[in-house]
């Protein structure tokens, strides 16, 4: 013991903490990919090159689009806790946009993802701006969607996104002030089937009462394979067979009749983005972390608006330290088609960072 | 110096052979076990910083920084080397962690549980030879502080805490045990280091460090070269400084890690358990509520943690202010102080952070052997916690993931078994063993406390004698 210089060690413990600190705030370059697109008839080909500083799993995908996407476009996470969150806690929803704030910045964001109060949200709908609103609480506040009002679906048919996680959309609306109990759901305040059908969901959701047991779908969909996309929960998901004209499967696909954990609809010149069930606790799969990362993978990648006449294409690499790559990916377009998203991104088994998000106009 | 003639040194000292057996011990568990659900915070955190992103700016971590940028050197050079960490997901897990929802689905793979744990190793060895230090120069007595290594190094909380549950709660161990350390041997600046560093892994480390400034500011070691006003206001000047150090090397990430905690409604008070919300104030109903609605007296409490934290300074003045204080009264006076803040800080509901007064029990039970009593209580309660919460088999998942040894479904049931198991007294089974062994740790604390005050009381008597 005598011979252990305690002094020593900690002064130690500080020139590591210096040391650290240092190369820590000097700039070093991270992963780099640079992109060419060019075009050859109606082929859409786009060389890239890939530098990995850390262990990168990526991939990269061509997306054919109809129109220009979601890009920047402004995102607001209903939070008003004013409201009762019905089936769920502000603290989630909370969470899902932190952690939202988070996968977009990584993704070079540009626009605002804020909080919105109800009152916020039914001016904003007013405005019919094409937003993005995310509602995780459960029901629309009644301020904006109940019997007597409906903001959302003039705002989705001029072009509004709303993401959804809860009960089937426009099934139950809350009052300011109001506090959940046993017998909420049986108020009549709340529009129920009408107010789905209001939505034109009518024909998508199987409503049925929870009985405490979480539905799971356990099949991938090839969407949802290209995209890492991994939430999974069903029990209000949209039914894949009413997607194939006007939507997408962007989940996984299970139960009887099969349903998505995740779908897109298209309402007018907007869509309805629908998670199958809530946001469920922090680190669980479902939770705020990788619904979130979900949430960005669909805004960002533009997938929404993908033409349903032609085919994705994609590549994925697996990169070590210091590893470089230079390749091609091609893609056949034609004239239904508005431009085409490049997307790249790393895999949630990536120790890298590397996201790009491009729209590249047909003409 | 001759590299034969140390290793010769280490290979007859009489610690070697347990300390030898102690790290095997350690290295089996490493790759195989974690509590599954906080080790995502790092899996984020450490992706971070590998990419030149704070923990916090990225909202994925409620940790002090130290952890990070301890790991991070280490992280670069092994990157660069081309080691991978990677965490895998597993849905399957998804059956448990909808029951308990505190099992995640994203896990990482054995090589980063070695490399998460390994730091956690050479802190936990510091810490026992510090153990072995402290109880040698309290006891004159090599066997004795053999005794109080092995009662820290073997101690279920102790490797159940690092290696099972994967929490890094030793590091801040280590730092308040050498900061008590170095009190002991009056240099007050090394101290406040310590303590400063203690602060930026954990925060409560801080909360600790006020009523021992307060302490260092009352104390006069020789009273014939009667400690004037200057030097007292000296001494405590240069350990507070000493806590300052730590704070201002880290000062960005600091900045950051504050502007996280008063931006993000993700606090320490919105985690389910821990002894003071499962006894003390306890929510017996673990399934009706995310927050216990008692926690706002927790709070409240909290900020009177200054005031209250003095008292024992004000009773045993007497004590602190007599020349024959020693290590032992300031490990006595530190125990309390540490006693305190679980009785009072909201931020000290988790199970793991008993292990912060374990290492100062065990040099204290060295040398009063009615120490033994809460030592082993407050262990034996803080591991049994552990396994209450979701059942032993929860931190098993590596091991099922990741190697053939047991199979995920069969973890699966046995937790879900567990988790809905009914009751004696509470409506599922977990929630009375949660509450019985949070009843337990609150009575080891308040055993530490009324011995702490009997010891400082007999030496007021012995002092007036």
């Amino acid at each position: 013991m005598r011979r252990i210089k305690w002094e020593h060690i900690l002064i130690f413990i500080l020139v590591l903490t210096i040391f650290s600190e240092v190369i820590w705030h000097v700039p070093s370059s991270d992963s780099s990919l640079s992109l060419s697109v060019s075009k050859s008839g109606q082929k859409f080909i786009v060389n890239y090159s890939i530098h990995a500083n850390s262990m990168l799993d990526m991939k990269i995908l061509l997306i054919p689009v109809v129109e220009e996407s979601t890009f920047n476009m402004p995102i607001y996470v209903f939070y008003d806790p004013s409201y009762p969150a019905i089936g769920t806690s502000w603290d989630l929803v909370h969470m899902l946009w932190s952690n939202l704030q988070r996968e977009m910045f990584l993704r070079n964001f540009k626009g605002v993802i804020d909080l919105a109060s109800a009152k916020e949200m039914a001016d904003l709908m007013k405005s019919r701006e094409k937003d993005v609103f995310i509602i995780a609480s459960g029901s629309f506040p009644s301020n904006v969607f109940s019997k007597d009002i409906d903001l959302v679906k003039p705002w989705l048919e001029s072009g509004g996104t709303l993401v959804w996680f809860g009960w089937p959309p426009g099934y139950y609306t809350v009052n300011q002030g109001q506090v959940e109990n046993a017998t909420f759901c049986l108020l009549p305040q709340n529009p129920f089937g009408q107010g789905v059908d209001q939505l034109g969901l009518g024909d998508s959701v199987v409503i049925h009462p929870f009985n405490g047991t979480l539905e799971v779908a356990e099949d991938p969909s090839y969407l949802s394979n290209i995209l890492d996309i991994n939430y999974n929960l069903i029990q209000y998901g949209l039914l894949a067979s009413s997607l194939s004209q006007e939507g997408l499967v962007l989940g996984m696909t299970g139960g009887s009749p099969p349903k998505s954990s995740v779908s897109s609809i298209s309402v007018g010149r907007g869509k309805i983005i629908v998670f199958g069930f809530f946001v469920l606790g922090s680190y669980v799969l479902n939770g705020p972390e990788l619904s979130g990362r979900d949430v960005a993978q669909i805004l960002d990648s533009g997938i929404i608006y993908a033409s349903k006449s032609l085919i994705l294409v994609y590549e994925e690499h697996q990169l070590s330290a210091g590893e470089s790559l230079n390749d091609k990916i091609e893609l056949n377009t034609d004239s239904t088609i508005n431009g085409t998203v490049v997307y790249v991104y790393s895999t949630t088994t990536s120790n890298s960072y590397l996201f790009r998000s491009e729209f590249i106009p047909n003409s | 110096m001759n590299i034969r003639k140390i290793i010769g040194a280490l290979l007859k000292h009489d610690i070697f052979a347990y300390a030898l057996m102690g790290v095997v011990l350690r290295i089996v568990l490493m790759p195989f076990f974690i509590w599954p659900s906080d080790i995502v915070a790092q899996q984020f955190s450490l992706v971070g910083i590998l990419n030149h992103y704070d923990p916090y700016s990225l909202s994925v971590s409620m940790y002090p920084p130290f952890i990070y940028i301890l790991l991070y050197p280490f992280l670069l050079v092994a990157s660069r080397a081309g080691f991978a960490f990677r965490f895998y997901l597993f849905p399957v897990t998804f059956k448990a962690g909808m029951v308990t929802e505190m099992i995640t689905s994203s896990f990482g793979d054995p090589a980063f549980l070695v490399f998460w744990k390994v730091p956690l190793l050479v802190f936990d060895i510091f810490t026992g030879l510090l153990v072995y230090g402290l109880v040698k120069q309290l006891t004159t007595d090599t066997s004795k502080a053999k005794k109080g290594f092995i009662l820290w190094f073997f101690n279920p909380l102790v490797l159940i805490t690092s290696y099972v549950h994967g929490a890094f709660d030793v590091i801040a161990v280590f730092f308040i045990l050498l900061g008590i350390y170095f009190l002991s041997n009056e240099k007050y600046l090394l101290s406040g280091i310590s303590f400063g560093f203690g602060g930026i892994t954990k925060i409560s480390p801080f909360l600790i460090a006020i009523p021992l400034s307060a302490l260092v500011f009352l104390t006069s070691k020789n009273e014939s070269t009667r400690i004037f006003l200057r030097k007292r206001f000296a001494n405590t000047a240069a350990f507070l400084a000493g806590c300052a150090i730590p704070i201002l090397l880290s000062i960005f990430w600091n900045i950051n890690y504050y502007h996280s905690l008063t931006a993000s409604t993700l606090s320490e008070l919105s985690i389910n358990g821990g002894l003071n919300q499962w006894f003390f104030l306890a929510n017996p109903n673990l399934t009706s509520s995310v927050l216990s609605p008692n926690l706002n007296i927790l709070t409240d409490i909290f900020y009177l943690y200054p005031i209250i934290s003095l008292i024992p300074l004000l009773l045993f003045r007497k004590v602190f202010r007599n020349s024959k204080i020693n290590s032992y009264t300031i490990l006595l006076f530190s125990a309390l102080s540490l006693a305190i803040v679980y009785l009072v800080s909201p931020t000290t509901v988790q199970p793991q952070y008993i292990l912060w007064l374990i290492p100062v029990l065990a040099v204290i039970s060295l040398r009063n052997k009615s120490f033994y009593w809460p030592t082993a209580t407050l262990s034996l309660a803080a591991s049994a916690f552990f396994f209450s919460l979701q059942g032993p088999f929860a931190f098993m998942y590596p091991l099922a993931l990741f190697t053939p040894l047991y199979s995920v479904n069969k973890l699966n049931a046995a937790i879900i078994g567990y988790a809905n198991a009914p009751g004696v007294f509470c409506p599922l089974l977990r929630e009375d063993l949660c509450l019985t062994f949070g009843a337990v740790g609150f009575f080891g604390l308040m055993l530490t406390i009324l011995l702490i005050i009997n010891a400082l009381r007999k030496i007021d008597k012995d002092a007036e004698n």
